[in-house]
């Protein structure tokens, strides 16, 4: 544990989640990961390239803090989380997919104030 | 021992009455004592004071949310009558509690293990199927369905000088025979039976009449009536004007070949100038027609 009393994979969590945020403000795509590209990618995309395609952290911080982030009638459909996820991607716009990584920046934000 | 606490807790509780005396009207204080001092049930206080136990439980409820403000000093009014630790029942296994607890966190574990690795599964599945989405080319607006002059409207004086667009019913779809192929021999069968099963219809009593104009009697059993009749013939006069003759077998009226004198509405217009009960033929020579 670092010197600030907060558990460093918290931390981490926010900044990756603030780069992925900022990811989808500038380059943000419909319905591709991009792999291949540098520019754009879609939310799971983002988070991947957040986690320099670490697919087990992008895997725990999509659950962690985007899955609880998404509007209720996307989690509870009975698909799985990123296919929740990426669904909300590709139906609403851009402006909802910044909101959906504010909010989960929120979330980390919250689970780290709670413990300072 | 000495307690060196008691002189707090003296000062609490002297609080405690200056609170009560200041916030609570007597009838309330006289049922906060009796319940938590003199440990009486509501229903003995209501007993006593000939009133329902639900309204002693809303006096009661009343003067402690009254008191609430302070919550510390109305607890240490009610510390005498309620012990606040839990205090498991008699009976109670503490082992059987601790192993079930442990299950409980053990199920929950798994089933967050399980949740992550399915959706690590499938994040790997959307990695390994993503293709490139093909590019959006909006399609071509749909060409117009081609006209053609419908050609029996020559026999109609209305005739209409613009083009018309065919009808979409089922007996009278496009011309099956039109100018754009050489005609063969199954063609020129097929035009002769349709000619003579024309002329017979329009020339039977029971339904006379035009059968292309929508008389139920009227109608033939083929499902090309007048307009392809008429395009065959006219094709045929155009193409081998020789090769078909068509006769009535009648005296009085002369055989004609076709070829001279069709004109749309051939067919019509002679079998309109017959009389009825005569015999008519339609002769094809084959020997110009390709096969």
């Amino acid at each position: 544990m670092p010197f600030d009393g907060v558990p460093s994979g918290w931390s981490e969590d926010l900044v990756r989640l603030r780069v992925a945020l900022d990811g989808v403000r500038n380059g943000w795509k419909r319905g591709a990961i991009g792999r291949q590209t540098e520019a754009e990618h879609c939310a799971l995309g983002w988070l991947l390239v957040a986690t320099d395609w670490d697919t087990e952290a992008a895997t725990r911080l999509a659950l962690d803090y985007v899955y609880p982030a998404l509007p209720s009638e996307y989690q509870h459909q009975r698909r799985s989380p990123m296919r929740a996820i990426y669904g909300f991607n590709d139906s609403r716009g851009r402006k909802r997919g910044e909101q959906l990584f504010a909010d989960a920046v929120k979330l980390a934000e919250a689970k780290v104030s709670v413990v300072r | 021992m000495i307690d060196w606490t008691f002189e707090e807790r003296l000062h609490e509780r002297i609080d405690a009455r200056k609170l009560i005396a200041q916030r609570l009207t007597p009838r309330q204080r006289d049922v906060v004592r009796r319940s938590f001092r003199y440990g009486d049930t509501l229903k003995e206080i209501g007993e006593r004071d000939g009133v329902t136990t639900t309204r002693i439980s809303q006096i009661l409820n009343t003067s402690l949310s009254r008191l609430r403000h302070v919550p510390e000093q109305a607890v240490v009014v009610a510390r005498g009558k309620y012990d606040l630790r839990a205090t498991p029942p008699p009976g109670f296994d503490w082992e059987e509690f601790r192993r079930h607890q442990a299950q409980l966190i053990e199920q929950r574990e798994a089933r967050a293990r399980r949740r992550f690795e399915d959706a690590q599964r499938e994040l790997a599945a959307l990695l390994e199927t993503e293709a490139p989405k093909p590019v959006y080319v909006p399609k071509p607006p749909p060409e117009p369905e081609p006209w053609y002059y419908e050609l029996l409207k020559g026999v109609q004086p209305w005739q209409p000088l613009a083009p018309v667009a065919p009808k979409k019913w089922p007996g009278n779809i496009e011309p099956w025979f039109d100018l754009s192929r050489v005609p063969t021999v199954a063609d020129l069968q097929q035009i002769g039976f349709y000619a003579i099963n024309y002329f017979v219809a329009i020339r039977s009593p029971m339904r006379w009449g035009w059968p292309h104009m929508g008389h139920q009697g009227a109608r033939i059993d083929c499902p090309r009536t007048a307009d392809a009749v008429a395009t065959g013939l006219q094709r045929l006069a155009k193409e081998i004007p020789h090769a078909v003759r068509f006769s009535t077998h009648q005296p009085g009226v002369p055989d004609g070949v076709l070829g001279a004198s069709v004109g749309g509405s051939c067919v019509a217009m002679r079998v309109c100038s017959l009389q009825g009960g005569e015999r008519v033929s339609l002769e094809v020579a084959w020997d110009n027609i390709a096969e």
